[in-house]
C-alpha cells in the first residue's frame, strides 16, 4: 500500500455468508481510532469524511462465476484508489471492509492487495439456513434465498439479483428450480464457504477462518482470532455489554422450521455440505 | 441494429426511476453515459423498476442474471442490441 498522505496504511476484510454478526463486528471495529471499518462498503458518516467504497451487489453474482470476473470486479470497484477514496484524507490507519460479498472476490482482493489479510467467519450450516430467510412477509435482512413461491418486494428482488446461484451447466443449476428454500440456502452456505476455503488454500498466511459459534461459546477466542487475522496493531478483546446493543436481530422468530422437521433429503444435503466444508477448511485453533 | 432509438431507452429508464422514486423530475438529466447512482434516484430501489420497464418496452424476456447489465445506460443498450439482433 503506498504511503501517500490520506492512504490507509493497511487494508483487511472480513467475509462470510452473512448472519454472522458482521454489522456489529464492523461497528465495534470502527469504534477504534486507528481503524475505519465499513459494513458492506459504507461507514458511519461521523467518522469518515463522506467516503465509501463503490457498491457491490449484482456484481457479487458475476464475481462468483469465475476468478477472471472477480478480478474484473476488484479492478473496477476495489482498486487502491477506491480504498484511498473510502477514508478521510487525514486518515492513515487501518481500513477494514466487513461484507458478505468479500467471499466471492476474496481471492482477487488478496491477489491485488498483497499486504491485505482476510478473516472468514463460518456459521454452522443448519443455524445459518434457519436464520437466512423468511417464508412470510418482507425480509428486513434478505441474506439467503427465499422460497420459490414467495412474492418479493423490489428491495428483496434487487438483493436477490446479486445473490450467488449455481453456475450454468452444474448439477445444482439443473435442479435449482426444484430446490426449496432450505436446499437453496444449504447450497448458498456451501458455495460461499468454499470461496473462503479457496482463498485460504491460495493464501494460507493471510487468511484466518473462525467459527461463528465461538462468538458466544468462547468470545475471548473469537475476538482474539478476529484481531489476529485482521493483523490489528493491538489484541482485540470482546466488546463490553454497552457496545453489544444494536445487534441485527430479526424482528420475528425463525420461520424456517427446526432441523427435526426437515426432510431426509434436506438433512442429507446439510450433512454433505457440512462435511465438504469441514474437510476443506482449516479453522483457527 | 441500425435503428435503435436511444431516446426510447432514456425515456423508459427515466420514467421508471421517476415512478419508483415518486418524483416528477430527476436531480440530473439522464444521458447515454448515465449509470446507477447517477442520478441519485437511480438506486437499489428503482433498479428493479428499470429492469422490468426495459423488459416491457422492448418485449424481451429478461433473466435476473441479466441484471449485471443494468448498471449503466450503455450496458443496457449493449444487452438489448445483443438480444434484439440475436
Amino acid at each position: 500500500m503506498p504511503t501517500v498522505s490520506g492512504a490507509p496504511k493497511r487494508f483487511s476484510f472480513v467475509a462470510s455468508t452473512g448472519r454472522t454478526a458482521t454489522t456489529f463486528i464492523a461497528k465495534y471495529l470502527d469504534s477504534f481510532d486507528d481503524i475505519t471499518a465499513l459494513h458492506e462498503g459504507t461507514a458511519e458518516a461521523k467518522k469518515v469524511g463522506g467516503g465509501q467504497l463503490p457498491e457491490i451487489n449484482v456484481e457479487n453474482r458475476l464475481a462468483y462465476t469465475s476468478l477472471a470476473k472477480a478480478r474484473g470486479i476488484v479492478s473496477e470497484k476495489r482498486s487502491s484508489d477506491d480504498l484511498r477514496s473510502a477514508v478521510d484524507p487525514s486518515f492513515s490507519g487501518h481500513l477494514i471492509d466487513v461484507a458478505y460479498y468479500n467471499a466471492t472476490i476474496a481471492h482477487a482482493l488478496l491477489e491485488t492487495h498483497q499486504d491485505a489479510s482476510m478473516v472468514g467467519i463460518i456459521r454452522e450450516c443448519g443455524s445459518f439456513v434457519r436464520s437466512a430467510t423468511t417464508m412470510r412477509g418482507e425480509d428486513p435482512l434478505p441474506v439467503g434465498w427465499p422460497s420459490r413461491s414467495k412474492d418479493l418486494s423490489d428491495r428483496e428482488r434487487f438483493i436477490s439479483m446479486g445473490r450467488i446461484k449455481p453456475r450454468r451447466g452444474s448439477q445444482d443449476n439443473d435442479h435449482w428450480a426444484d430446490y426449496n428454500a432450505i436446499r437453496r440456502n444449504i447450497w448458498l452456505w456451501r458455495e460461499t464457504n468454499l470461496c473462503l476455503a479457496e482463498a485460504q488454500r491460495a493464501f494460507p498466511d493471510r487468511v484466518t477462518l473462525i467459527r461463528f459459534e465461538h462468538i458466544r461459546s468462547d468470545p475471548q477466542k473469537f475476538w482474539g482470532a478476529l484481531g489476529e487475522g485482521l493483523r490489528l496493531s493491538q489484541a482485540l478483546s470482546p466488546p463490553g455489554s454497552a457496545q453489544k446493543q444494536g445487534i441485527n436481530k430479526k424482528p420475528f422468530d425463525y420461520q424456517v422450521p427446526p432441523l427435526e422437521q426437515w426432510s431426509a433429503q434436506d438433512l442429507d444435503a446439510l450433512n454433505e455440505a457440512t462435511q465438504a466444508i469441514e474437510k476443506k477448511v482449516k479453522f483457527y485453533d | 441494429m441500425t435503428n435503435f432509438d436511444d431516446s426510447v431507452l432514456l425515456a423508459t429508464v427515466e420514467d421508471a426511476i421517476k415512478a419508483s422514486s415518486k418524483s416528477d423530475s430527476l436531480s440530473e438529466g439522464l444521458s447515454m453515459s448515465s449509470k446507477l447512482g447517477d442520478p441519485s434516484e437511480w438506486d437499489s430501489l428503482s433498479f428493479v423498476s428499470v429492469f422490468l420497464a426495459v423488459g416491457k418496452t422492448y418485449a424481451v424476456e429478461l433473466d435476473d442474471d441479466d441484471a449485471i447489465h443494468f448498471r449503466s445506460i450503455g450496458e443496457i443498450k449493449e444487452l438489448l442490441l445483443e438480444i434484439l439482433e440475436g
